[in-house]
């Protein structure tokens, strides 16, 4: 018993020691991953609300608007959750906005005329629902419509931001 | 004059591609062998009809990708197949169809299909190959390998983004609550575990991946 409630606080120690040692691994995009909630005005969906932290204002308002424009106007767009994930080049990638729904990426290095060659799984918890291969070209977002929640339904914006 | 021989005399003559003595030679063997007539006619056929669809020189939107999917095919292909016992030429002779014009656009107008770069949307949005033709992203190959779940993928030129739209997706429970976090870009560790934190520093979990790759959230 005592060895088991050890064996967490060791994991994360362990995990901090190696962290200051190991040299930084290369990566060949850095990725932004936002997880949205689409749900009609009438419904009240402000603690799904966050503020963006890994892009501005105005990029989030100018994805709203294309979101809109692609599953609707009559919808809002709240920001769940988001991560800014460097794209490894000889590891995969996990771009993990929330816990229900987020993504692996496996780098397939850079593409021609720009932007990075990629595979990407959708997972929803423990289960893998898409795979896709795709080229993100630097502003050109991906968006993919997920599951229905409650009043609405998540979608998934992958972007590789211009100047990443 | 062996078989594999007519064959790509057959095909450079489809081509243009025979100097006078040579083209002299063909059309007396075309004249005298039915069955290669029907061959060399339906090549023209089939070159005609691909030089309609495809511009003279085009190369495909991702060449490098392309390129690099033909190859893991050939490859795979040739470790797949049995030969049988040939002479250097004949072996040559075998994938000659495949290095002539013609026979790299017919294999690109399998890779269009296959890409899905000539489908339009149900919707009536735009093609993916709009997607490429603006620079903006493209998905190339999609699977979606739980039963009844489907991907319908297309680039809105309007919204001027890619869309992978999902069918078949099972609700959410109403019940569960979805976190969000501002999660910072993580370094792998050496054990292959993901420290994650918030943008703030906070540790969010550390992501483990169990001996089939499906990942688990520890919480700190």
């Amino acid at each position: 018993m005592v060895a088991r409630s050890l064996i967490l606080p060791l994991l994360f120690l362990l995990l901090g020691s190696a962290k200051a040692q190991e040299p930084v691994v290369e990566t060949d995009a850095e990725i932004w991953g936002g997880l949205l909630y689409a749900v009609g005005p009438d419904t009240d969906a402000a603690d799904q609300d966050s503020e963006p932290r890994g892009i501005d204002v105005t990029a989030l308002a100018d994805l709203q608007k294309r979101l809109a424009i692609v599953f609707g106007d009559d919808k809002t767009y709240h920001l769940v959750g988001e991560h800014t994930q460097g794209l490894f080049k000889q590891y995969e990638s996990w771009l993990v906005p929330s816990k229900e729904l987020f993504l692996k990426l496996d780098s397939k290095g850079p593409a021609d005329g720009g932007g990075v060659n990629l595979n990407l799984q959708l997972w929803q918890e423990k289960k893998v629902i898409m795979k896709t291969d795709a080229t993100l070209r630097p502003g050109s977002p991906l968006f993919i419509e997920g599951p229905k929640w409650r009043d609405g339904n998540l979608v998934f914006v992958v972007l590789l931001p211009k100047n990443g | 004059m062996k078989p594999s021989e007519q064959e790509e005399l057959v095909h450079r003559w489809v081509d243009g591609d025979l100097d006078p003595a040579e083209e002299t030679r063909i059309e007396g063997l075309l004249a005298n062998d039915p069955h290669l007539r029907d061959e060399a006619d339906s090549l023209n056929s089939l070159r005609e009809s691909l030089r309609s669809e495809f511009p003279a020189e085009q190369e495909p939107p991702y060449p490098d990708f392309f390129n690099s999917q033909i190859q893991r095919l050939i490859v795979e292909d040739e470790q797949t197949t049995t030969a049988p016992t040939q002479s250097p030429a004949e072996t040559k002779s075998a994938f000659s169809w495949f290095a002539l014009p013609w026979g790299i656009a017919a294999a690109a107008l399998a890779g269009v299909a296959f890409m899905g770069l000539s489908r339009p949307s149900a919707d009536g949005t735009g093609s993916l190959a709009s997607a490429a033709a603006v620079g903006a992203t493209v998905v190339s190959t999609t699977y979606t390998p739980m039963i009844g779940v489907t991907a319908d993928t297309f680039f809105s030129d309007e919204a001027d983004a890619t869309v992978i739209r999902l069918a078949g997706l099972a609700t959410l429970p109403s019940s569960i609550e979805i976190e969000g976090y501002a999660a910072a870009s993580y370094q792998p560790d050496l054990g292959g575990a993901a420290q994650l934190r918030c943008i703030d520093g906070e540790i969010l979990y550390v992501l483990l991946e169990d001996s089939q790759g499906t990942p688990r959230f520890l919480a700190q």
